[in-house]
């Protein structure tokens, strides 16, 4: 091959990686992945497109798509957070077992748990601020307690949330249901709180550089402990939204939740070591691993090789999409 | 927007005043026992070795560190600074000597960093860009690039913004830690500009520099820095540069560049019509020759470093032929043009030059492990020894050779970035701005190490924005503008005169 034509293909490769990583910034990558797997699906499965089925997809991604939105604040502030998984179990543990078929305690009860992801939240946040603890190993620590509590409380379904309150969950306009309309405001207020606001900002300095955040006048401790509590709530709050949809507390309910939230936000372009990625990617991300699922489902494939073929849907859009500086 | 504390009343008030301040780090005392005081409506010069403790005397005054003893009073009341927030609470703002813009950042968003205009929380985008681009024209920025990424900035546009972002904060008292030490000649003069505007705005500058010509121009104060100590402060007029450097270094220093030794050889470096975007039709063609120093002049944005990034391959051409010893290099990357023996020193080695968490002997080792492993294992003494070498030759301030990368002082990971290289003895050495934020004792050195290397048979291309320099050390000269080579001149018949007008003559359009 001529010096010339080697040159010409290695710029052409340049341009076609810069358009890949500009995608990959602005979330929009996972969202072709998104469509691509859709539309494969919506071809090989008559199913897929009903009213019911959609109904169901959107649904399901509830748990995922709430832990996936707070894992992104604590991800952009340079932080992790592995406890959502266990905060999300007990939120779904616990918001049946006390509201134990008395209509008239939800809305307590639910407020009681959010307060709880506050809390959890603060804790992780102190941790990591005040003792210089890695966030990791803090969320590590916490994800066991919150297991323990968890299973203290209840090894056994539990509790019963009123069967009113548990339809009504799966109403809303046409297929799309109310909790997931929810969902999608607040998704679209937190990727408003992150692109547009000086606490946004803010975390993605502090996830960016520390030093630099601290050196420009940023109280970097304040915002850590803001995206920590977030995480949490939001964790919470999938747990929550899982106990009134299911009706009953599952004591399975959140196991490896924290993983796939970790995904998702890598999948929607979010470097793990902070400061760079979008919500929108994120979103991105939730669906393309609920999507998977769904077809998997669908096209019925044996759970065994559900996690095979999940796991290497994963690695080749990592791959492909992943930013790699 | 500089209104914050005029008035006649406060001309020469001390806006800060530092006792007694002693300041350790893990085996070093960078500072022992130093007082410091800035007024308002002057410029106050530090200079000092590099490692003498002027970036660590700046940082504790902007509260960045805290002193382990000592203390500061700000406008007559005593204050400790907790964190850079407090200090810019009390309008002190500095200029670090780090790389501190968030490379995926735009150059606004940088700007206004932590203290972001904003209505109710919600950024104020229209506002921030406004003042931004009124800010970077000031410093002489004719179209200031507001939403671009920090990271695709030059080196000097970054300084630039730098000095931005601590303007922002509308500070009365400006700490800058080597401001010009990227920065060339037309830049400068806005430098220059904007500091006498803030003077006469009251505002009181703190101005650390290894740039003497410069310090005898703006400064009203002066303090000498060596080994943590002040060794003389005072008014500027009462100092002149050769006593500054006395006391800077402890004896009086030759001035003078080392001469060749040996004559020179065959051409070793060729470049024939290279082709960059802007250079057609003709392109840029040179050479250098064994055991000659090419200096390569031109204003900040001619496109030097460009060109020197193109040899490498980082920079993309679309033609043209690059040949060392009449072996085509082929242009994939610093790697393969390292094995054919042309060795890049880039100027952004704020960011490139260093595994900063790497110990001063694991980087200078780096492009010698062969030298130092026995068998794929790599032998701490005998890397402990090529580091000794250099710790010795370049006068670099360490507490050893373990010692991480990250703790040096600016001035001495130059040092040890140069080092690594020096030990290499390449065919070709590519060097871009090897002296910048080195102080006055070691550049005469690093001079004689560089003419040394070229002695034993090395072809060297100096690029520098230090006339003295280039037609110091410099066989011959290049001056390049607008991309392209404007002229060739033997340093012995050159001037600043002549590398001037050849790097600023209008184009004949
Ligand atoms: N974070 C740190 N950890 C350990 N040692 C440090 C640290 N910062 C500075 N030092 C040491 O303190 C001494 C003074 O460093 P300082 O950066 O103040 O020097 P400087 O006068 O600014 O030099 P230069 O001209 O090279 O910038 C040096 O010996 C340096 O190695
Ligand atoms: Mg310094």
């Amino acid at each position: 091959m001529s010096v010339a034509l080697r040159e010409r293909r290695s710029l052409r490769w340049g341009r076609i990686s810069t358009v890949l990583a500009d995608s990959v910034d602005s979330g929009a990558a996972v969202w072709v992945v998104v469509m691509i797997v859709a539309a494969g699906t919506a071809v090989g499965s008559g199913i897929f497109l009903t009213n019911l089925n959609i109904s169901n997809l959107f649904g399901q991604m509830l748990l995922l798509g709430f832990a996936a939105v707070g894992e992104t604040f604590a991800v952009l502030a340079g932080a992790i957070d592995l406890s959502v998984g266990s905060m999300a179990k007990l939120a779904a543990l616990l918001t049946p077992g006390l509201v134990n078929g008395n209509g008239a305690m939800v809305v307590p009860v639910v407020a009681l748990m959010l307060l709880v992801g506050v809390m959890v939240g603060l804790v992780n946040g102190l941790l990591i601020t005040r003792l210089h603890v890695n966030a990791f190993i803090v969320t590590l620590g916490t994800f066991s307690i919150l297991r323990g509590l968890a299973f203290g409380y209840s090894s056994e379904p539990v509790g019963e949330i009123p069967a009113s309150i548990v339809n009504s969950m799966y109403l809303g306009v046409g297929p799309v249901p109310a909790p997931f309309i929810i969902f999608i405001l607040l998704a679209l207020t937190a990727a408003f709180a992150l692109r547009k606001t000086v606490f946004g900002r803010r975390v993605y300095a502090v996830g960016g550089d520390e030093e630099v955040a601290r050196m420009a006048g940023i109280n970097t401790d304040r915002i850590v402990l803001a995206a920590m509590v977030i995480s949490a709530t939001f964790a919470a709050l999938a747990g929550v939204m899982q106990g009134l949809r299911t009706g009953v507390g599952s004591p399975t309910a959140g196991d490896g939740l924290e993983l796939s939230a970790i995904t998702a936000v890598v999948l929607g372009g979010s470097s793990l070591f902070g400061g760079r990625g979008r919500l929108v990617g994120t979103i991105g991300g939730v669906f393309l691993l609920a999507l998977v699922d769904n077809a998997l489902n669908l096209i019925g494939v044996s759970t065994f090789y559900q996690d095979l073929v999940r796991g290497v849907v994963i690695v080749i859009a990592v791959a492909v999409f992943i930013r790699k500086d | 927007m500089l209104e914050a504390n005029g008035g006649a009343e406060n001309a020469g008030i001390p806006l800060v005043r530092a006792e007694g301040i002693v300041k350790s780090f893990p085996g070093v005392k960078a500072l022992s026992g130093v007082a410091f005081e800035c007024r308002a409506r002057r410029v106050h010069a530090i200079v000092g070795e590099n490692g003498a403790g002027k970036s660590t005397l700046a940082k504790i005054i902007a509260g960045f560190y805290q002193p382990d003893e000592g203390r500061m009073v700000a406008r007559g009341r005593e204050v400790t600074f907790g964190s850079p927030r407090d200090a810019l609470t009390a309008g002190i703002a500095m200029v670090y000597q780090e790389f501190t813009l968030l490379p995926h950042l735009s150059v606004t968003d940088n700007i206004w960093l932590g203290h972001e205009p904003a209505r109710r929380g919600v950024l104020n985008d229209a506002n921030m860009k406004e003042q931004a681009r009124d800010l970077l024209m000031e410093l002489g920025m004719a179209d200031p690039p507001l939403s671009t990424p920090a990271r695709r900035l030059s080196v000097a546009e970054q300084q630039i913004v730098e000095i931005a972002k601590a303007l922002a904060h509308d500070p009365s008292l400006l700490l800058m830690d080597e401001p010009s030490a990227v920065l060339g000649g037309g830049e400068l003069d806005h430098l220059y500009d904007v500091i006498t505007r803030l003077v006469d705005h009251g505002v009181g500058i703190v101005y650390v520099s290894h740039r003497l010509a410069e310090i005898e121009a703006l400064a009203d104060d002066v303090t000498v820095m060596r080994d943590g100590c002040v060794m003389w402060a005072g008014p500027a007029e009462r100092t002149n540069r050769s006593d500054m450097v006395h006391h800077m270094v402890g004896r009086s220093l030759d001035e003078t560049f080392p001469h060749r030794k040996t004559e020179v050889g065959d051409t070793v470096l060729e470049v024939k019509s290279l082709l960059l975007p802007g250079t057609e039709p003709e392109g840029i063609s040179f050479h250098v020759k064994a055991g000659e120093i090419l200096g390569v002049a031109g204003m900040v944005g001619s496109g030097r470093s460009r060109l020197a990034r193109a040899l490498v391959g980082v920079e993309s051409t679309t033609g043209g032929s690059i040949k060392i010893n009449g072996n085509q290099v082929p242009k994939s990357g610093p790697r393969a043009a390292a094995r054919n023996g042309l060795v890049f020193l880039p100027e952004d080695r704020k960011q490139l030059g260093l595994v900063l968490d790497f110990t001063l002997a694991e980087n200078i080792s780096l492009p010698h492990l062969g030298r130092v492993s026995k068998a794929g294992v790599i032998s701490r003494s005998l890397e402990d020894r090529l580091a000794t070498d250099a710790i010795e030759e370049l006068s670099i301030r360490t507490s050893g050779p373990q010692q991480a990368a990250q703790q040096l002082s600016g001035g001495n990971q130059q040092k040890v970035v140069l080092g690594k290289w020096l030990a290499a003895e390449p065919s070709v050495f590519v060097l871009d701005e090897p002296l910048r934020g080195v102080d006055v004792g070691a550049k005469a050195e690093i001079y004689r190490l560089i003419r040394d290397l070229a002695d034993r048979g090395t072809a060297i291309m100096l690029i520098s924005s230090e006339l003295p320099e280039i037609l110091g050390l410099s066989d011959r000269i290049i001056v390049m503008r607008d991309g392209l080579v404007a002229g060739e001149v033997a340093s012995r018949d050159a001037s600043e005169e002549t590398i001037l007008s050849l790097a600023v003559q209008e184009k004949s359009a």
